[in-house]
């Protein structure tokens, strides 16, 4: 009987073991984790915050279901180190021998150097004892460093809570990694009439006050504020990787090969802690996001009980919802584009807005803003790389149309340019 | 077993009526826009093509969602939207190739077509046979047999060679 | 040099034995629903036509899978499907003209002729003749040596 070991109970790991036990029901399946709670969605943190669900709606799983389908859950545990010539897991409650091991040790929160990051009312966005944390303190003037996607839906929900709420970005614009300035420009809108604070181009220096926070100081100005909440980019988890000797690439995190297995035969990882490839450019790239880190967990489950399945690529895929509208983006922004002949389409249609941008005939990134109707086909065209003049061929000839009804919802974004 | 909404597109003349009936069905709103199935028109060419969810045995849909609540019933293998989590952040709508997850937006949650549980209200609404529930295998038996038809019919001056 | 999987229907007897062996050797069970050659009727005439895939060049399968499960892999002109990546969305099956994709309820996945790569069990095992796997230039010698000996008869 072949034994499996994974360490971390995220959205990777779970789906791993689910994958796993799925294929053989004979497998002994172990899963080790630091978090003391069966597996949650961590994607909803902020609807949690907010109040638009309940603390029991964000568990995906419950105790009970690890043991019907027979996962050996250890909680609350950290692994000390991995003995790959032992083929051991050494933790601070016994070691755990293994035939494959599945590294899905996630990421954590990045907390940038500045003094007073460690005062009480600093908080970081991961965990549902973060949110716990932040409900606790009873944030009225927060903070919110970093304009991610986590940052936009954490200052939404702190406001949604009733709280005075600033936006910092380093950077020159809002959501900078998924989207570009003008779409950005258009959500900022949103979040600044709703009330929202925006600060871009302002870097944190400081966070100061007694024994708590009581103020920040920008690189432009002082902020008074009871809590800041750290939203400013997340660093994978590969330390114990790093001392078994597991490659760990330029981005830092692991390294691993088509099929999720890491230099250490044997040994695999998926989730936020690799680093994999970009489906549309197939370079390097670090995509945090729950859907490829649910297809990695797949993938390399599958791989580790012997079926050979190659990872196809990471893909950017982010929605979320900004005081009812919805914004979505996908595939790669103008900036992930510089040096290519980018051709921007835009259209506006009763009060929603998208921009598809295309290489060479090929859509290769898309924002989105009030408008999600539809734009799975633009979606499946983008990962399938297909053409504009083979869609165009293809939406003009009736017959071919009927065949591949699919692609018209998409007709409705790329005739407006 | 294995059976499947399947759309005539030629024959769908965009009337309509197979949303209202599932919207009434599903929703208990006379709203089309509530409907798990949704008619995309092309005025240029005159054609109108019904979206539906196509009951993927692997659902894209599932594999992206935030809150792991589509599943596949497994008993039926329809997909089943799981409303009691569902937290509306559209995701499943990006991932559906075929627009085929619709915003519920009474109760802000995502829901797509579950063939009603075996009597698809659409179908026995359809005016015109554009939308039918079939099994997948005897429709291919079909195609396949008008096939072998078209190669095995001989030309009449071949005919005339044999005699 | 292309090979096609040649079916002459005058020869095809209806003895459905490439489907069993087909279905034996992909699925390892005698399961004619999971063949992927299937013996189509033409009752009025009394024909047996067995429909394989026909590899198409710009094949109606490829375009409409949304997932790109579905190659056509140029060099060696056969059209695949990655059943890891395979949704199970019934585009493919739709799509064919000739009924040929066909879809696996069991697995979840749709499947189609994969010329056995390069040794199609259908044609070794059909004891007829009806179905052969030869290249395109010794079919078209093949059909030209029976046109002649027809016309010589005449």
């Amino acid at each position: 009987m072949v034994s499996i070991v994974i360490v971390g109970n995220g959205a990777a790991g779970n789906r791993a073991a689910e994958i796993i036990r799925g294929y053989d029901p004979g497998a002994a399946i172990t899963m080790v984790a630091r978090e003391e709670s069966p597996e949650y969605s961590a994607c909803a943190l902020p609807d949690y915050l907010s109040g638009w669900i309940s603390r029991e709606q964000l568990f995906i799983k419950q105790w009970s279901d690890y043991r019907k389908s027979n996962i050996n859950i250890i909680s609350g545990v950290n692994v000390a180190r991995i003995d790959a010539g032992q083929k051991l897991l050494v933790t601070e409650q016994g070691d755990i021998s293994y035939d494959r091991l599945i590294l899905a040790t996630g990421s954590r929160t990045f907390l940038p150097p500045v003094p007073g990051h460690d005062l009480p009312g600093n908080f970081a966005v991961k965990t549902v004892t973060d949110i716990d944390a932040i409900m606790a303190h009873r944030p009225q003037r927060a903070v919110v460093v970093g304009s991610g996607n986590i940052g936009v839906e954490m200052a939404a929900s702190l406001k949604v809570r009733g709280c005075q709420v600033t936006l910092v970005e380093m950077r020159g614009q809002i959501l900078p990694r998924i989207f570009d300035p003008e779409s950005a420009g258009r959500i900022r809108g949103m979040l600044t009439t709703h009330g929202i604070r925006v600060f871009t181009g302002e870097e944190l220096m400081a966070v100061s006050g007694c024994d708590r926070v009581e103020k920040v100081s920008t690189s432009q100005q002082v902020i008074a504020c009871d809590t800041v909440v750290w939203a400013a980019g997340m660093k994978p988890e590969v330390e114990i990787a790093s001392q078994a000797g597991i490659e760990i690439g330029e981005l830092g995190a692991i390294k691993v090969d088509p099929f999720l297995q890491t230099n250490r035969p044997g040994i695999y990882a998926c989730g936020d802690c690799i680093e994999a490839v970009d489906m549309l450019t197939g370079m390097p790239a670090q995509r945090m996001l729950w859907p490829n880190a649910k297809r990695q967990g797949e993938v390399a489950g599958l791989n580790c009980i012997g079926c050979q399945v190659a990872y196809e690529g990471a893909i950017s895929l982010v929605t979320s919802e900004v005081f009812g509208v919805p914004v979505a983006s996908m595939g790669l922004t103008a900036a992930a584009l510089t040096g290519q002949p980018v051709q921007v389409v835009e259209g506006e249609c009763q009060g929603s807005h998208w921009r598809l941008l295309l290489v060479d005939d090929r859509i290769m990134g898309m924002q989105a803003i009030g408008i999600t109707a539809g734009l799975g086909a633009v979606m499946a065209m983008m990962k399938n790389r297909v053409l504009i003049t083979d869609f165009r061929k293809i939406v003009s000839d009736p017959e071919l149309a009927q065949r591949a009804a699919w692609y018209l919802p998409a007709g409705r974004f790329l005739n407006a340019g | 077993m294995n059976k499947h909404l399947q759309v005539e597109i030629d024959k769908c003349t965009g009337c309509g009526l197979c949303q209202l009936a599932c919207a009434v069905n599903r929703s208990q709103q006379f709203n089309p826009s509530l409907a798990r199935i949704k008619i995309h028109r092309i005025e240029l060419q005159g054609l109108n093509v019904p979206s539906i969810c196509q009951q993927c045995a692997n659902p894209p849909c599932a594999a992206v969602c935030l809150m792991n609540v589509i599943k596949k019933d497994p008993a039926t293998g329809i997909t089943v939207p799981g409303h009691n989590s569902c937290i509306g952040c559209r995701a499943c709508q990006l991932a559906c190739p075929f627009e085929a997850r619709t915003y519920d937006h009474i109760h802000d949650v995502m829901v797509n077509c579950d063939l009603c549980w075996g009597h698809p209200a659409c179908v026995e609404i359809c005016p015109t046979g554009a939308l039918q529930y079939c099994d997948i295998s005897s429709h291919l038996a079909a195609v396949r047999d008008a096939e072998a038809v078209k190669r095995t019919r001989v030309p009449d001056w071949e005919r005339g060679q044999h005699g | 040099m292309k090979k096609i999987l040649l079916i002459d229907h005058h020869r095809c007897v209806g003895c459905r034995n490439c489907e069993m062996i087909c279905s034996l050797t992909h699925e390892g069970v005698c399961a004619p629903s999971l063949s992927r050659i299937r013996v189509a009727r033409d009752e009025r005439e009394g024909w047996n036509v067995p429909i394989s895939c026909s590899m198409c060049e710009r094949p109606a399968c490829v375009m409409v899978c949304p997932v790109g499960a579905a190659q056509r892999d140029d060099e060696t002109g056969l059209t695949l499907i990655d059943e890891n990546r395979c949704i199970g969305c019934l585009q493919c099956v739709q799509a064919c003209p000739f009924g040929h994709a066909d879809f696996n309820p069991i697995r979840g996945v749709a499947f189609k002729c994969d010329r056995c790569g390069g040794d199609p069990q259908c044609a070794k095992f059909c004891w007829t003749g009806a179905i052969t796997y030869e290249t395109v230039e010794s079919a078209l010698e093949g059909r030209r040596q029976e046109t002649a000996r027809r016309t010589a008869a005449e």
